[in-house]
């Protein structure tokens, strides 16, 4: 409806200059339909969807381990770490890491921001792996620690896949 | 050279602040006392001394590698500061809302001065990092 009144008024050619009401209307309503199709339509690749969703599944995996182990829903098999000091440290990092999550959903969903996002994710991550590496790297051993071991040895892999998701995304508006 | 960048004055100064930061960041860790590493100090010093040590020197790389690519490339200046603006954000979130039980700093006249200026730190290299991604057209 909208391309062919557009087309009538193209056809009318320049002599008739002016626009009624009804055209505005339609001008207007086609811009309204490529913004929706901007924001909903998100064009990645499949290594993009598998990332985001692998660090989705990653960063909310540890976060209810955390939570779990937290208030004695899963059994620890070390008590070091079970102390209020320890508690206040990864309490700090599952927020930050809950909300560092939700902006990358939402920069990725709205196609705002989502590399600077993604960067500051990764700055953050490796300022807090090298934290951990200088602070806790007594602490890790899988016999008696595994879920906190697990976790420490695997930073590098989603940080590398937060870098990879990064380079990977596709600005739709760069694109078109 | 600097005015063909077209930078603001209050760029200039806040990373002119930036450096006097670092600079004294970096004098007041090698002059720290000696009995700092000794048995007596508390276990929160010691980490908060080796954190230090390990931000420091990325800092110590981040001043000389800075001005080479501010003179080279305004596009990438933009992504360095912004990383290591959000590197400054996130040690300072670290340090206040996560660390704050396992690390202590000294009680140092220049240390407690450092801890002080820092909020003003962070809002130079925020402002720095505004200035590149916003106001910049040739930038982007």
């Amino acid at each position: 409806m909208n391309s062919l009144l557009l087309g009538r008024k193209c056809v009318s050619g320049m002599a008739d200059k002016k626009l009624n009401d009804i055209e505005i209307g339609a001008i207007l309503e086609a811009f309204v339909e490529s913004r929706d199709v901007t924001v909903a339509s998100i064009n990645q690749s499949r290594t993009f969807k598998f990332l985001i969703v692998f660090i989705n599944f990653y960063v909310l995996g540890f976060i209810i381990i955390y939570y779990f182990l937290r208030y004695n829903l899963l059994q620890a098999v070390g008590i070091g770490l079970m102390t209020e000091e320890f508690f206040i440290v990864f309490d700090g990092r599952a927020q930050i890491m809950f909300w560092s999550l939700v902006f990358i959903n939402m920069g990725a969903y709205f196609n705002i921001g989502f590399r600077i996002i993604s960067l500051i994710a990764i700055v953050y991550l490796l300022n807090s792996t090298v934290d951990n590496a200088v602070i806790f790297s007594g602490l890790v051993s899988f016999a008696d620690r595994p879920y906190f071991s697990a976790f420490i040895v695997s930073r590098p892999i989603i940080i590398i896949a937060i870098a990879w998701m990064g380079l990977s995304y596709k600005n739709r508006l760069e694109v078109d | 050279m600097i005015s063909n960048l077209e930078l603001s004055k209050l760029f200039w100064v806040s990373l002119a602040f930036v450096y006097v930061f670092v600079i004294l960041a970096v004098y007041s860790i090698v002059t720290l006392p000696e009995n700092t590493f000794s048995a007596d100090s508390s276990e929160q010093v010691m980490a908060a001394v080796k954190l230090t040590y390990v931000r420091l020197s990325l800092a110590i790389v981040s001043s000389v590698v800075y001005p080479i690519l501010l003179f080279s490339s305004l596009k990438y200046t933009k992504y360095v500061t912004v990383a290591l603006t959000a590197w400054a954000v996130a040690i300072y979130i670290d340090d206040y809302l996560v660390l704050y039980r396992i690390i202590e700093y000294p009680e140092r006249g220049i240390v407690v001065f450092i801890q002080t200026i820092r909020p003003i730190f962070l809002a130079s290299l925020l402002w720095m990092s505004f200035e590149l991604t916003f106001t910049r057209s040739k930038v982007r």
